[in-house]
């Protein structure tokens, strides 16, 4: 993954949410509560 | 083949609707098996098996098999009720018929459903199978808070294992006889042994919890922005207990109505007050909850006063703004992102990648238990795809192809799609590996590649 540098998130001590939040924010995506 | 275990629950609110009706099914299960008990015991030649043990009932709902041992003894076709299951009542025997009792998952549900402290004490015919069910990563896993150390049914040697476990895993302890009536069980009252040292009891932690408080969410629509902060908040007293009941859709004042009565009937819970968070737009009705039974915090008016004042902006008293339909255009982009994700998944497809807005690539620790939950986390309106790695990937030490072309895009930080994976280098030192290895995706189907 390094070489290809594709971007990556430790998730072994993070809950869903967290994760999922870390996404969004590193990709810049704005989550829509519905 | 599956496995029964015993789960009790301590400490609970016998009014808890859930528990309540969770066993009202288990309890009509039980008067249907013994039914059938009765018939094939006739067919094994033992009539009126279901008549005679009924005799032995105390509750009608709660025959058990049990009473059919006490009637198979008492007419001599055992010598007693040990004897009686050997051969008439456990799997493969005449008079067996299997039970569908609730699921683990179903069980430890209710329980903390009724109070949020539900120990729960096991047992498991351990004597027989030489090993303890309610050891396992399940139990622990689903919620199980206490295993039964001592019992009348376990050997020394299995007090000293089952406590061993309970101390590394940091589960309460318990203990019992396993007590059926006088002569029938494996320990009479009064002769099981003390727990081993260094375990918590638990009834010690039992009494030292406060009892739980109900808390409503009630909400004019779904109820889900209530529960959202209503929840939040409660997160901030670790200490108590809470049983949480929402009420949605109370959007008529006949409705707010009903619900302050319905707060009112409840039994008074042992802690004194209950505790409402409200999300109702509609004042009138806001004030009618006002008047419940309970501390109301309407979540709704508390903020709209001060925002209106700073807007300087009156706001439209609009109900279902946040979970409904009222915006089209959003809300069929939601169901489109749903769409998109759910045919995405587990690289079901390479089509239409391009519109991925995220795209999920391994995240071996995500595969399997956890990735449905995260997609959902995720379903914030977000495309989002799911591209599973397999061996084969890691033998070429290259992405697949059809990623490589997003992969480049990524790259670009104000170009989508973007690609992400689980960190691939494992956990910083000291701590535990819980994701998968990679050949446990082996199996994943990724027909396009």
């Amino acid at each position: 993954m390094q070489r290809e540098q594709v971007p990556a998130v430790d998730t072994t001590s993070r809950s869903i949410e967290e994760i999922a939040t870390t996404i969004l924010h590193r990709a810049g995506l704005q989550r829509h509560i519905y | 083949m599956s496995i029964t275990l015993h789960v009790v629950a301590l400490g609970i609110d016998p009014d808890c609707v859930a528990l309540r009706e969770g066993l009202e099914t288990i309890r009509a299960g039980c008067t249907h098996r013994a039914q059938r008990m009765g018939e094939e015991l006739a067919a094994a030649g033992i009539a009126d098996a279901y008549a005679g043990a009924m005799k032995f009932v105390t509750s009608a709902r709660l025959i058990s098999r049990t009473h059919f041992a006490r009637f198979l003894v008492e007419g001599g076709h055992a010598r007693d009720t040990r004897d009686c299951f050997r051969r008439y009542l456990v799997r493969g025997k005449p008079g067996y018929v299997a039970h569908a009792w609730a699921t683990l998952a179903q069980a430890i549900g209710w329980i903390h459903a009724a109070g949020g402290h539900g120990y729960s004490r096991i047992r498991d015919d351990t004597r027989s199978t030489g090993r303890c069910a309610s050891c396992s990563p399940e139990f622990r896993d689903t919620g199980g808070d206490a295993i039964e150390v001592v019992s009348g049914s376990h050997t020394p040697a299995q007090y000293t294992e089952f406590a061993r476990y309970a101390r590394v895993f940091g589960m309460l302890a318990s203990s019992g006889s396993d007590f059926h009536g006088p002569g029938e069980s494996w320990a009479d009252l009064g002769d099981t042994p003390p727990l081993p040292a260094g375990v918590t009891p638990v009834l010690e932690r039992l009494v030292s919890l406060p009892a739980p408080r109900t808390v409503f969410f009630v909400s004019d629509r779904t109820g889900i922005t209530a529960e959202m902060l209503g929840n939040s908040l409660l997160s901030q007293f670790e200490g108590l207990n809470f049983q949480r009941r929402t009420i949605p859709f109370v959007d008529t004042r006949t409705r707010s109505t009903m619900c302050c009565a319905g707060s009112t009937r409840r039994r008074r819970p042992r802690a004194g007050v209950r505790w409402s968070s409200a999300s109702i737009v509609d004042e009138i009705m806001s004030a009618q909850l006002g008047r419940a039974n309970a501390m109301v915090l309407d979540l709704f008016q508390v903020f709209i006063a001060p925002l209106e004042a700073e807007l300087a902006a009156k706001s439209s008293h609009a109900a279902g703004r946040s979970h409904g339909i009222a915006n089209s255009h959003e809300y069929f982009a939601r169901m489109e992102a749903i769409n998109f994700t759910q045919a995405h998944d587990d690289g079901a497809t390479t089509r239409d990648l391009a519109k991925a807005q995220v795209i999920l690539i391994g995240v071996p620790a995500l595969r399997q238990d956890r990735q449905p939950r995260f997609t959902s986390r995720l379903q914030f309106g977000i495309l989002t795809a799911n591209f599973p790695l397999t061996p084969d990937d890691f033998v070429d030490r290259k992405l697949p192809r059809s990623i490589v072309p997003f992969r480049r895009q990524a790259l670009r930080p104000d170009h989508r799609p973007r690609a992400f994976a689980a960190d691939p280098r494992g956990p910083p030192p000291g701590q535990p590996i819980r994701r998968l290895s990679p050949i446990a995706n082996s199996r994943s189907a990724k027909p396009h590649r």
